[in-house]
């Protein structure tokens, strides 16, 4: 991910890293200060968790017997 | 209606397609923010010089950016060469060259090509160094 995100690739590709989200608090400085970075990186955030998260816990129902 | 269904496909490829390709790092991104972030240097820069503090906006400071390379087009990460032209407070027309490394964050590191704006530090008002802002600086923008 963090080579992915150094090359020149696409928008769509970008969207899909976790990295670019960790320089977005840059926008937060920057005049005038711009937040779309975040927004994306936020919501990339989010798709992350609620995947691995709900892939987790249904691996974890499935593997508890069940009283 | 089979038709109907490439024409679908064909719309939403497109659609893809386009929204892929769209540069994030871009000429007319690259000076909307080099010009003000040079003024809001210099308006920094001044009292530490010792002289009277300048309004950011009253130096009209725009940029020119073409991009280095072989890569055909100006879009696109890598070093890029700008003249920023601005005026003094008595409306003297001012130009000067920077080298620029933009990275794909939208975040670039400029470094003046040329001693019309000095060297690294320049002599402050109390006789010691100060560091010069305009020699190299830092920035971001936004690529979304």
């Amino acid at each position: 991910m963090q080579l992915l995100s150094l090359v020149d690739g696409p928008q769509a590709l970008r969207d899909a890293l976790l990295t670019p989200p960790l320089v977005a608090w840059h926008g937060l400085f920057a005049a005038p200060r711009y937040v779309g970075p975040l927004e994306r990186g936020l919501l990339t955030s989010a798709v992350y968790a609620v995947v691995f998260l709900g892939a987790a816990i249904l691996g974890d129902r499935r593997r508890e017997p069940s009283p | 209606m089979r038709s109907a269904w490439k024409l679908l496909w064909a719309a939403a490829l497109a659609t893809a397609s386009s929204a892929c390709m769209r540069a994030q790092v871009t000429q007319e991104r690259i000076e909307e923010s080099l010009g003000p972030t040079f003024a809001n240097l210099v308006h920094v820069q001044e009292p530490l010089l010792g002289q009277p503090p300048v309004a950011a906006a009253t130096l009209k400071a725009s940029a020119s950016c073409r991009k280095v390379g072989p890569v055909p087009g100006n879009r696109g990460a890598g070093a890029w060469k700008c003249t920023v032209t601005w005026f003094t407070v008595n409306g003297t027309p001012l130009r000067d060259e920077y080298d620029l490394s933009v990275g794909m964050d939208g975040c670039y590191t400029a470094t003046v090509d040329g001693a019309q704006l000095g060297g690294p530090t320049l002599h402050g008002p109390g006789g010691g160094d100060v560091p010069n802002l305009l020699y190299v600086f830092d920035a971001c923008f936004d690529t979304t």
